[in-house]
């Protein structure tokens, strides 16, 4: 917990008249319901512990934009002479001022307090809140209060696998640094970064023995926790869906998870952690030396089937591509799958856009959409 | 990890066919318990062929099925691979649709995997490759994951591995054991809107050091929910009227053996 500066008088006209305040507590109204190590949030958001990142135990969530929605109750103590009514309390972090109508008269007051001009796109802050109170004559400092604010795009609360306990922080935290999304104003642009965070997380790379979920990718339950733990991990395409789904729901975007069975083989894409590929299965050693392979080689193995996600009709698939919202279904279709087969090739190759389904509807009742994350 | 879906069904059947799956039900393996300390076991390996594998463990978790688990990323100066235990309760049958539900979760045509017979419990191998890039195999109550992450085969620390799980592995006690930890409820009538909470408390002197512990959240019925843990107190919402068993899994993080213990709730 950081100090409250002490109030500073300024000088005044009048030597009779002083005035000094000290914000006591700080919660934010209207926030989005959000925990850390799965235990949700509740306010006061200040006092709150910051550790050495200054990160808050603390944080709050908004939605940018949505002018008037952002707003805070500041219990604040007020020790005055000679002043009534009312002034100004404001609040000053990073460029943006929270304001409120404060009375002026010596007590314990609880002032609201309302985001003026609120960001107009993805903001994580981590900063100290300076608070001061603007009287008739003469402002005042009124201390400062460490807090953590995220701006996103929506209530990520609304997302299944959020809603009980709220968004976790700490997806929030890695997904904006890892895929720089501070500034992104636009959904669909947020989902391609996140998308291609995913592709290039280290230690992350395709299971090209067994195509196998690591994460619980098809599970209904992704392993959150695990998958930002920074441990070397292999992934398959489920587990890649699973978490563009995820951490796009952390910033309040529903990503769509599609299904194709049966897919075939690959065109020469990057594969999530190993580069171009058109064989992601490659059965001979080093692993590496075939991953390409003539597009004909009766060992060339193909994707049975696979998973990716979809938004705004435009795909984005961070397993293989990584595809970041360019192309829709058909244009997916053109460009990852091969028509070009061995000669030993399944008859059911290549699939075509009509084997594309959701994940929430696998084949009538087989729901394989995230649920849960742990 | 649930595995109540249809997710994969016909990988899934095509893969019990190859393996004999009923015939391996109808066979079920003797009992045993493992008591090993996973922590040392998994910190220096040296297999059949004389490799030294040096072991990094990671922190053991219980998921929502109250199962358990630890990773460890063993590397030797042939390279690097990752071994995954889980701790799975149950019997026989559990266990084995565990791991085959687990390896049906692939985007290839087929589950690259075959049975070798008579090692373990059930002991899987790769099929289509001559090299042993991975080994999943079963014994006790652990499902062992050893797979490479870079090229290496692995087939020798599987197998030296499993050789370490059946030296510590004794018969199971006639006795049921004493409770490692009880719960104890804050309310005595709950009502549909209510927040009740479940008090663990630990009966063994390392229960503080040694164990980690959870709601098992897929085996709530609808009346109630989990909410939260805030140290040893978790916090439930009831739902509905009807009654509850409320079971909390609990893991010893050194051997990884499971206990569970329940307690029974009415909603009115």
């Amino acid at each position: 917990m950081t100090e409250i500066n002490e109030s500073i008088k300024t000088s005044g006209t009048d030597p009779e008249k002083s005035i000094e305040a000290v914000v006591i507590e700080l919660e934010f109204i209207n926030c989005f319901k959000d925990c850390l190590n799965k235990t949700t949030i509740k306010p006061p958001h200040w006092p709150a512990a910051i550790d050495a990142l200054s990160q808050s135990s603390k944080p709050a969530v908004f939605a940018f934009d949505n002018k008037g929605t952002q707003k805070a109750k500041v219990k604040i103590k007020v020790t005055s002479k000679g002043y009534g009514g009312n002034g100004k309390l404001k609040g000053l972090v990073k460029g943006l001022e929270f304001e409120g109508s404060i009375p002026l008269s010596s007590g314990e007051h609880t002032v609201e307090v309302t985001l003026k001009e609120p960001p107009t796109a993805v903001l994580w802050i981590k900063n100290k809140i300076s608070w001061g109170v603007e009287a008739t004559d003469r402002s005042v400092l009124a201390g400062n209060t460490p807090v953590e604010i995220f701006f996103v795009f929506g209530d990520p609360s609304k997302m299944a696998f959020f809603s009980k306990n709220g968004v976790w922080v700490e997806a929030l935290r890695f997904i904006i640094s890892k895929g720089k999304l501070e500034s992104i104003k636009k959904d669909s642009e947020a989902v391609g970064y996140v998308t291609a965070a995913c592709f290039s997380l280290p230690n992350h790379k395709y299971e090209v023995q067994r195509g196998g979920a690591n994460f619980g990718g098809g599970s209904r339950t992704f392993s959150l926790k695990k998958y930002m733990d920074g441990s070397e991990g292999a992934v398959n395409c489920y587990d890649q869906t699973y978490s563009v789904i995820v951490f796009s729901g952390a910033l309040g975007i529903n990503v769509d998870g599609l299904f194709m069975e049966p897919f075939g083989y690959i065109k020469a894409v990057n594969l999530v952690g190993w580069g171009r590929c058109n064989n992601p299965f490659p059965q001979r050693k080093p692993t590496k030396d075939y991953l390409v392979v003539n597009p004909t080689d009766n060992e060339r193995q193909p994707f049975g089937n696979h998973m990716f996600c979809e938004f705004k009709v435009k795909i984005y698939d961070a397993c293989a591509g990584p595809v970041k919202g360019t192309v829709d279904r058909a244009g997916y279709v053109t460009n990852t799958i091969d028509t070009t087969m061995p000669a030993n090739a399944d008859t059911g190759f290549p699939g075509t856009v009509a084997n594309i389904g959701s994940i929430a509807l696998i084949r009538g009742s087989i729901n394989a959409n995230v649920t849960d994350v742990e | 990890m649930s595995i109540d879906t249809g997710f994969n069904q016909e990988l899934r059947e095509k893969f019990k066919k190859s393996i004999g799956y009923s015939t391996l039900l109808e066979q079920p393996p003797t009992e045993k318990v493992v008591v090993l300390d996973w922590g040392k076991a998994l910190s220096k390996i040296t297999d059949g062929e004389g490799r030294h594998w040096v072991g990094k463990l990671y922190e053991p978790s219980l998921d929502r099925a109250g199962k358990g688990e630890i990773k460890a990323r063993l590397e030797t100066s042939n390279g690097v691979a990752i071994v995954k235990v889980t701790s799975i309760a149950g019997n026989w049958k559990q266990r084995l649709d565990h791991v085959i539900w687990v390896e049906s979760l692939t985007n290839r045509a087929e589950i690259n995997l075959k049975l070798k017979p008579g090692v373990a419990d059930l002991y899987l191998i790769p099929k289509d490759s001559s090299d042993t890039a991975f080994v999943s195999f079963l014994y006790s109550g652990f499902h062992v994951d050893v797979s490479e992450w870079e090229d290496v085969d692995v087939g020798a620390l599987a197998l030296s591995l499993l050789k370490i799980m059946q030296d510590n592995s004794h018969p199971v006690a006639v006795n049921k054991p004493a409770p490692k930890f009880s719960l104890t409820t804050d309310k005595n009538k709950i009502k549909v809107g209510d927040t009740f909470s479940i008090k663990v408390k630990g009966l063994t002197t390392d229960w503080n050091t040694n164990w980690i512990y959870s709601p098992t959240e897929e085996l709530l019925p609808d009346t109630v929910e989990f909410l939260e843990q805030d140290g040893d107190v978790l916090s439930f919402n009831a739902l509905k009227k009807g009654s509850a068993r409320i079971q909390v899994t609990a893991m010893n993080k050194n051997n990884l053996l499971l206990t569970a213990e329940s307690l029974d709730v009415v909603v009115e």
